[in-house]
């Protein structure tokens, strides 16, 4: 055949941006009315550059709306396919509404906490510096020597700087209220990039001044100068404008002038840099004060985290080993966001993998539906491919009918996202950072169109797989409803989901197992009807002035009415303080690190400590220079006297310092739920030289809350500085420290029983199918004496088989993915046996469940009626 | 098909009534249309091919043409109004002589042939 001429050749390729199914119907007829209309032109110029533009233009605008009405048509009619199963289709729906929504909600939680970027200038280009060991490998603040260090040597690093913590008192204005401040280097600001948001930052004449205050030894160390963080500013000057050039006094009477309100960018640091106000300081290793920093910086353009910790290396090159666990140290960096977040990052990608795999979950379930679809409407798809619907053509309506349904079910996901999104934040625990940025916006919706995009081609794709139908192959049985690849296709999705609801079961049964566990934990007191006061430390007044204050302050709270026992320490789980350099008596041993507490007369008694042998502390042993008297726990008396009786020896501090043990009492836990106090020393907090505990412990009967007034007018009684924030429960604590992995527990529940409920749904339809599929088979084999249970073994083999496949595939995953889960476990091994097999358990019984009305479907057949229906 | 009611499909875009005009004479394929059309307007309605057969397709989906067996040669089909397309295509008329009657009745057409 010749080759056409251009015209005609441009012609048809215009034509190819038409649907195929018009080109089939009408291409040829259009091609040759258009040869006949250049004809007609006679070849003029003029008109045939008319014909040719009315033409294209006609054509491009005519294209669209045609395949759009293909689209429509489709959309018609998936909508009355799925009328005609209304119950599939309306479970298709909610389903995937419920696997978006809780998807979006949990995506916009790990999107906002993890990936946005904090809202400072270039802000994935500045650092965080600090000091890690093999053991903890969180940052940790680096003293002035090194500081200077690297601020010399860094090519690196643009700029950097370095932040204190410095706790001040302010007395005025407002109540006393303990705050924490920012001792900053000069540049943090420029490092940060933040300008003021009135007033002005610190100059170099603010700074000298500081300098010379602290080589001063006859000055206090607190500058002249403060400026306000916005949260400090907005709560304490109510927001004023007019807040720069004022003064705000601390304890002591000094007063700070305030130059300067930073805008609100700068509380997004939150943990990384935590201060409410900021005083000018320097980095000089000579003043010989202690004082660590948090150290950020910005990287040159250009210059990556990695250049930056080789050179970090070097500069660290010579530190000593850890003054407490003797491990050697290293200097390193990671990005801000990821100091601020990373301890949460575990966790929240756990959480957000696991709901994914509901959603993969709910995906199964629509592939498996579709597929039912199509089988029911195998005879209707035949008839089309035999009228010459292409492939393409088919494969192009089971999308268009998936993407329906999973428009509609994103539509629902995300009003579902909306509501569930302030449950989530809500429920999540505080130490959780920049939960307060997390809102509902467009990247929640943005991911609830993706991923009902997604799933709506995934699912539409995988359900038109098998219907490769020629259609010899489909008018040959009335009977065989659907093919062999079909079925092949569904039980595959079956066994997939089987596999992730097991993962998600055997995710929770340890989540369960770890909070039982936790709970079970043996606290060494007894949290019921204690409440905790705050009496942190006024930061500027000695330490036996404030002994004393103590001692009166629970002198007086103890005679108010309803208190049982009250005393002062710093109370379990809430940190802890640790001395090394202890040493027995004729014993070369050094004990090591030993947990120690300053605790008053009554902090025993109102925490509920077991006593095991000896005494408490009474008020006559709170001689300051008296002789020095300890309790020790019970891990103490493992450690340093291998079990034996120690009541009346003594533990050396230093080699002055001769305490002598007049009790033991339990373990208390101290730093937190999950580890072993080990070995620990309680001395009276009057007889300590080293630190103040500041916080009240009081035992009541009745509300505690009553007691606030009083015990405020008491505390302003004795001082008129000092901050007091009211009572909290000591319960408090130990729900802080549960929160996390009840959060995580929560949700990977709810996960595991979506999971669960959808898997049974599936394994049903899956198995309901057989059975049908199975009826005439069934009818020869009853007829041939097989007996009801012969017919139940039938289907219940064929739902073994599924399971069996789906939990061998599942416990591969759950074991290769275990890793994953480490962080969040306690108490159970991610490995344990028990687990997984309670996992598999449930999900057998939940197929014997979905297998239970088809097989008793099946068992009832009439030998007669099933044999006629071949 | 007979049931339907010819108003429902009203009114009708000025190209469709021309297409289903130049087919009330008699069957025609595409090109005639096109020609007849720009013939009977004086080149005033120029229909394009792309246009044209969005037209086609519509009015055969709803029935109004169908393809003449006796017309279409091997390269080209004939189409033709059914009764159901003539019906619509009367009722197009009347209503757009309604619509003369009524600008005349305003004064706003005078009735020439009056």
């Amino acid at each position: 055949m010749a080759r056409p001429p251009f015209h005609e050749r441009l012609y048809r390729a215009l034509l190819s941006l038409f649907p195929s199914e018009f080109r089939g119907d009408f291409g040829a007829a259009m091609t040759a009315d258009f040869r006949d209309q250049r004809r007609d032109t006679g070849g003029r110029p003029r008109e045939l550059r008319r014909l040719w533009a009315r033409t294209i233009i006609d054509l491009l605008r005519r294209a669209p709306r045609e395949h759009l009405d293909v689209v429509w048509r489709d959309v018609v009619y998936a909508w009355r396919v799925l009328r005609k199963h209304p119950m599939a289709s309306a479970t298709a729906i909610l389903s995937l509404a419920v696997g978006i929504g809780l998807n979006s909600a949990v995506y916009s939680v790990v999107s906002g906490v993890l990936w946005r970027s904090l809202p400072l200038i270039d802000s994935d280009r500045l650092v965080s510096v600090g000091t890690v060991t093999v053991s903890s490998p969180r940052l940790r603040q680096i003293e002035d020597k090194l500081f200077v260090d690297l601020v010399q040597r860094t090519r690196t690093l643009e700029a950097v700087s370095g932040a204190a913590l410095h706790g001040i008192t302010i007395v005025a204005p407002g109540e006393p209220a303990e705050s924490v401040c920012l001792a900053m280097t000069e540049g943090l600001f420029d490092v940060l990039r933040v300008r003021p948001f009135l007033g002005r930052t610190f100059t170099r004449a603010d700074h000298d001044a500081a300098r010379a205050l602290q080589t001063d030894p006859g000055r206090r160390v607190t500058p002249h100068v403060v400026i306000l963080g916005d949260r400090l500013w907005r709560t304490r000057f109510a927001g004023n404008p007019g807040v720069v050039g004022t003064y705000m006094t601390v304890s002591g009477g000094q007063r700070l002038e305030i130059v300067g309100v930073m805008g609100p960018e700068l509380e997004a640091l939150g943990r990384s840099m935590p201060g409410q106000c900021w005083l000018p300081d320097v980095a000089d290793a000579s003043i010989g004060l202690w004082r660590p920093r948090i150290v950020v910086g910005r990287l040159e353009p250009g210059r990556s985290l990695t250049e930056l910790n080789a050179e970090l290396d070097v500069i660290g090159r010579n530190l000593e080993n850890d003054s407490w666990t003797k491990e050697p140290q290293a200097l390193r960096a990671v990005s801000v966001l990821d100091d601020i977040v990373g301890q949460v990052r575990t966790q929240l990608l756990f959480l957000f993998g696991a709901v994914v795999c509901v959603l993969l979950v709910t995906c199964a379930n629509i592939v498996n539906l579709f597929l039912a679809h199509a089988a029911g409407r195998r005879h209707e798809l035949a008839t089309r491919v035999a009228l010459g619907a292409s492939r393409l053509r088919l494969i192009r309506q089971s999308l268009t009918e998936s993407l329906v349904i999973s428009l509609l079910g994103g539509v629902g996901g995300f009003a579902l996202a909306v509501w569930a999104l302030p449950v989530l934040v809500s429920l999540a625990p505080r130490r959780i950072p920049r939960l307060d940025e997390i809102a509902v916006d467009w990247s929640t919706f943005t991911f609830a169109l993706v991923a009902s995009a997604v799933v709506g081609i995934v699912c539409g794709i995988l359900a038109a797989l098998p219907m490769r139908t020629a259609p010899r192959a489909v008018f040959g049985s009335v009977q065989a409803a659907t093919t062999p690849r079909t079925t092949r296709m569904r039980q595959s999705v079956t066994v997939c989901e089987i596999a992730l609801a097991l993962m998600l079961a055997v995710a929770a049964t340890l989540m369960v197992r770890t909070l039982r566990a936790l709970n079970a934990i043996e606290l060494g007191f007894d949290p019921r009807a204690v409440v905790s006061a705050d009496l942190s430390s006024l930061a500027d007044t000695g330490l036996r002035q404030r002994q004393d204050v103590d001692t009166t302050i629970i002198e007086r709270v103890k005679a108010l009415p309803g208190v049982q026992a009250a005393g002062i320490g710093l109370g379990p789980l809430a940190g802890g303080m640790g001395w090394g350099g202890l040493t027995l008596p004729n014993d070369t041993r050094d004990l090591g690190t030993v947990g120690v507490d300053a605790v008053s007369p009554g902090y025993f008694e109102a925490l509920g400590v077991r006593l095991m042998t000896g005494r408490f502390f009474e008020s006559r042993d709170a001689v300051r220079d008296g002789p020095m008297v300890i309790l020790v726990n019970q891990s103490a008396v493992r450690a340093f006297w291998n079990g034996a009786d120690p009541l009346g020896k003594t533990v050396l501090n230093g080699k002055e310092h001769e305490m002598r043990v007049i009790g033991v009492v339990a373990d208390v836990r101290r730093m937190t739920l999950e580890k072993d106090p080990g070995p620990m020393i309680y001395q009276l907090s009057n007889q300590s030289r080293n630190f103040h505990a500041g916080s009240m412990l009081i035992r009541v009967a009745g509300d505690p809350e009553r007691l606030v007034p009083a015990i405020r007018d008491i505390i302003r009684s004795i001082s008129r500085e000092q901050p007091f924030s009211g009572v909290k429960p000591l319960q408090q604590r130990i729900d802080e420290a549960l929160a996390p992995r009840l959060f995580v527990l929560r949700l990977i529940g709810l996960f595991s029983i979506l999971g669960l409920l959808l898997a049974v749904v599936g394994i049903y339809g899956v198995i309901a199918e057989f059975v049908t599929q199975r009826v005439p088979e069934i009818g020869v084999r009853m007829a041939f004496g097989a007996t009801r249970s012969d017919v139940l073994a039938l289907i219940f083999s064929q739902g073994g088989r599924l399971v069996a496949i789906g939990l061998v595939i599942g416990v591969a995953g759950a074991v290769l993915l275990r890793s994953v889960m480490s962080t969040m476990v306690y108490g159970v091994r991610t490995s344990d046996p028990l687990a997984y097999l309670s996992a598999c358990l449930v999900l057998v019984v939940a197929t014997i469940v979905a297998c239970v009305v088809p097989a008793r479907r099946a068992a009832r057949l009439d030998p007669a009626v099933a044999l006629r229906s071949e | 098909m007979a049931d339907r009611d010819p108003s429902e499909s009203l009114p009708l875009t000025p190209a469709l009534f021309h297409v289903l005009l130049s087919l009330a004479d008699g069957e025609k394929h595409g090109y005639a249309i096109l020609k007849e059309i720009e013939q009977r307007t004086s080149g005033q309605v120029v229909l394009s091919t792309g246009t044209l057969y969005g037209i086609v397709k519509r009015l055969l989906a709803d029935g109004m043409i169908r393809e003449s067996a006796a017309g279409s040669d091997e390269r080209r089909t004939a189409y033709r109004l059914t009764a159901f397309g003539r019906k619509v295509a009367l009722a197009e008329a009347e209503r757009l002589r309604g619509l003369v009657a009524a600008a005349q009745a305003k004064r706003l057409l005078t009735n020439q042939a009056g």
